[in-house]
């Protein structure tokens, strides 16, 4: 008898949701929606190690790109709420995603349990190094010198690269022509050889072109000045505020993830990204880490987030598809 | 010259370590055993292969990366020769003569040219990059969308010369791809197009599941209605190309490692244009086209040097400006900025070891592939003994965990099946598929192109033809259509072609 009940005990506790107390007892799987080599890609890759560490298991990175990350966000939406299957979010899986394609199969709040937010990129303002422009406003000068002459670069439509200029566009009064590209790199060479005069793109991809001469960094876009270029003023104080647009990446949990298990994540993750090693090694790729986030403030975020990308998508008057 | 003289000479004391021969060659045995691997790919492997390079010195994780990249474009060939399967994108067009080659029992020379055509591009290139890499970047910067609309227009037309048969089946077959092609994300307006609701379709087809359906599966189909017990090919005669078929091959070579080289430098072209150019451009030149596409050597010769050449040279654009012209060199950035290294414009002055360290690992890489491959040559093309009803189905296996791999889906795989049926039809209805892989390639880039060029102007299209290059590149495409469908060269065309 004592044996069946054990036996019983034994089969209600596999049963019940996974205890935060025992848990983590196998792998953890993350889903990153992107390509492996890529930023969020990378980012993430230099936190597991010290994560696998910290939690005691193994943590395992899984790529699922594919249609902006939509194809990878869907398939942790709909994975079991038990803290083994985790996915990196972005502005664009978390926020502008749900604005741009119509019939998305995952919701982006409801069904998700924010983690923590791990970094937030910031984007510059640069020009190629012809454009007769070392200021913000001596460039709103040259644009309306030359009304509808001047090209602006992004890494795809929809992406903070192609909104921030149709932001930058409205609060400057400028007339900037869009010019998209399926990425970053292409629309880089382009502006390097000035057949595009301006892009909104972030610091590491842009850094080493200004340093070479070919480009010109004008303003930070964003709430704060980059700690990679500190001399450089944001596009608030360059005179032109409300351009608010960065990378961002973030760990989420299906909806439903015990608490207990959310904030052991949330502690590890924070731990992982404190490692002074870390640090270093992201901020020196451009990273600005988010320090001490929680995932309250996390879920907090990404509410306020996904509200500011669908009115910028609806702004640049994108149709969703 | 004394800069490069030096550079290479630090470089060749980085590359030649004891650590950095190792995992030059780790690099280049994977990268032929994944070219081999039909559908697994050397974007898979890198992927893969990212967080072991963790641990390794950057320059030595370059090396070992690189060596994947171009051992897969050695290695990609032996399939495409051996079973019509081809391993790499690259190696498509290997397919139309290679295997016609291993048909007629001509398996060692195919497989032998492609590796000696490999090996002298290989080093061609390597020195141009050597030597010209800063020149070579400031091509890669000047072609503008116009330019590269005109130079897909004229592939376009050489995709037409290509085929064997009727003109008429080549455009149609031209027209299906650059239809496939319109599958996926519109760049300017994010509209996805024909995805059915589909979202893996949002991204478009993949290339490989493509070619591979068409090629390889659709060879398996056509194959099983001959004697499935038997082994592929009875006899398959030397292991090494004659005396004569080296001479046959000397011009397609050079010619092939001329057009792979520059080719390679353009971001977007790369290996697989560079082969299907030079492959058009042998046919064009040859005294007897007939001959192609039924066992000609320099068809195998040219565009195996071409994609290779094309495969050292994309790395031009990666080190002198950070940007990745491929997948693969997209994930060697990504390989860069793990080990903190911001690949850019000053990885020369930054980090000269690590330049020109990998540079010299690429000619020590070619020179161990051509040891390794020459003499894996017998074992090859002992692969065509296996009876078809074993050999087949592993091949099959293959495929699906190469294709499954690409990008972890199993859409991919059903659509790569449905591929080999459309493979099957078409061979059935003798409609060949080279033509429209190549509209499946160009299409996409042209409408890009296009579209960006008419932006720019905003809306005129006198740029195609007032920008120097782009007025050039389609002049050659106009003569290049005019020789074609003149009356004249038409009747001698088939003439020639009739079967």
């Amino acid at each position: 008898m004592l044996r069946h009940l054990l036996g019983l005990a034994a089969l209600l506790t596999a049963a019940l949701p996974a205890h935060a107390q025992s848990y983590p007892d196998r792998p953890i799987r993350i889903v990153v929606p992107f390509a492996a080599g890529g930023g969020q890609d990378i980012l993430l890759r230099h936190v597991t190690p010290k994560l696998s560490a910290i939690l005691g298991q193994q943590v395992i990175i899984d790529n699922r790109a594919g249609a902006s990350g939509n194809i990878g966000t869907s398939l942790v939406a709909k994975a079991a709420p038990d803290g083994y299957t985790l996915g990196l979010g972005s502005n664009s899986t978390h926020a502008a995603n749900h604005a741009l394609f119509k019939g998305l199969d995952f919701d982006p709040i409801k069904g998700f349990d924010p983690v923590i937010v791990l970094a937030q990129t910031p984007l510059a303002l640069v020009v190629n190094a012809n454009v007769p422009a070392r200021t913000v406003p001596e460039l709103v000068a040259y644009v309306k010198a030359n009304p509808g002459k001047v090209n602006y670069a992004s890494a795809g439509v929809g992406s903070p690269t192609h909104l921030s200029g149709v932001l930058f566009n409205r609060v400057a009064g400028t007339d900037l022509v869009h010019v998209p590209f399926k990425s970053s790199a292409p629309a880089l060479v382009d502006l390097v050889a000035g057949r595009v005069s301006v892009m909104f793109d972030t610091f590491p991809a842009t850094t080493s072109f200004v340093k070479a001469g070919q480009l010109r960094q004008l303003a930070a876009v964003g709430l704060a000045r980059s700690p990679s270029a500190p001399d450089l003023p944001t596009l608030s104080e360059a005179g032109f505020p409300g351009v608010e647009t960065y990378f961002w990446s973030a760990i989420f949990a299906p909806a439903g993830t015990p608490q207990p298990i959310l904030d052991k994540l949330n502690r590890a993750f924070n731990e992982a990204l404190a490692d002074r090693e870390v640090t270093t090694k992201l901020e020196e790729l451009g990273y600005v880490l988010v320090k001490d986030s929680k995932p309250e403030t996390a879920r907090a975020f990404v509410a306020a987030e996904f509200k500011k990308w669908t009115e910028l998508v609806r702004l640049a008057d994108i149709q969703p598809e | 010259m004394s800069d490069v003289g030096t550079g290479l000479l630090l470089g060749l004391s980085v590359a030649l370590t004891a650590q950095n021969l190792f995992y030059c060659f780790a690099g280049a045995v994977f990268g032929t055993l994944v070219g081999v691997l039909p559908g697994v790919g050397p974007v898979v492997t890198i992927a893969l292969l990212l967080p072991v390079t963790f641990t390794l010195e950057p320059t030595s994780a370059l090396i070992m990366l690189s060596g994947i990249f171009y051992g897969a474009q050695y290695g990609g060939s032996t399939t495409s020769i051996l079973l019509n399967m081809p391993g790499e994108t690259s190696s498509v067009i290997t397919c139309l003569d290679g295997h016609a080659m291993a048909r007629q029992g001509r398996a060692g020379a195919a497989l032998g040219i492609s590796a000696i055509g490999s090996f002298f591009a290989g080093t061609v290139a390597t020195l141009v990059v050597a030597l010209f890499a800063p020149a070579l970047t400031r091509l890669a910067i000047a072609i503008g969308p116009a330019d590269y609309f005109s130079l897909m227009t004229l592939g376009l037309v050489g995709a037409v010369v290509l085929a064997q048969g009727s003109l008429l089946k080549a455009i149609a077959m031209v027209a299906l791809g650059l239809l496939l092609g319109l599958v996926g994300t519109d760049v300017n307006s994010s509209v996805a197009r024909f995805d059915f609701g589909v979202p893996e379709l949002t991204d478009g087809l993949n290339f490989a599941v493509v070619a591979m359906g068409l090629f390889g599966i659709g060879e398996i189909l056509t194959s099983l209605e001959r004697n499935v017990g038997a082994g592929h090919i009875a006899a398959y005669g030397r292991v090494l190309p004659s005396l004569a078929e080296l001479r046959q091959s000397a011009m397609a070579v050079l010619r092939g490692t001329g057009i792979g080289t520059v080719l390679g430098v353009l971001p977007g072209g790369g290996p697989s244009l560079g082969a299907f150019a030079s492959y058009t451009l042998e046919k064009r030149l040859s005294r007897e086209p007939s001959r192609f596409g039924r066992g000609a050597i320099e068809g195998v010769a040219a565009p195996e040097s071409a994609n290779n050449a094309a495969a050292q040279t994309s790395f031009i654009p990666l080190l002198t400006l950070g940007i990745p012209s491929n997948a693969v060199m997209a994930l060697m950035i990504g390989a860069m900025m793990i080990h903190g290294i911001t690949p850019g414009p000053q990885v020369i002055t930054a980090r000269p070891d690590l330049f020109w360290g990998v540079i010299a690992s690429m000619w020590v890489g070619n020179l161990m592939l051509l040891l390794l491959n020459l003499p894996l040559i017998g074992l090859w093309v002992r692969v065509l003994r296996i009876p078809y009803r074993l050999l087949y189905p592993i091949i099959l296996l293959f495929s699906c965990v190469g294709i499954y791999s690409l990008s972890n889906s199993t859409v991919d795989v059903a659509l790569a099946a449905g591929f080999g049926v459309l493979g099957y039809v078409l061979t059935k209805l003798a409609f060949e598929p080279a033509p429209l892989l190549l509209g499946f390639v160009l299409g996409p880039m042209m409408e890009e192109n296009l579209r960006r060029a008419m932006i720019m102007s905003r809306g005129d299209p006198s740029v195609f033809v007032t920008e120097p290059v782009s007025a050039g590149l389609l002049a050659a495409a106009a003569i290049l259509l005019l020789l074609t469908i003149l009356p004249t060269v038409r009747r001698g065309r088939e003439v020639a072609f009739q079967e």
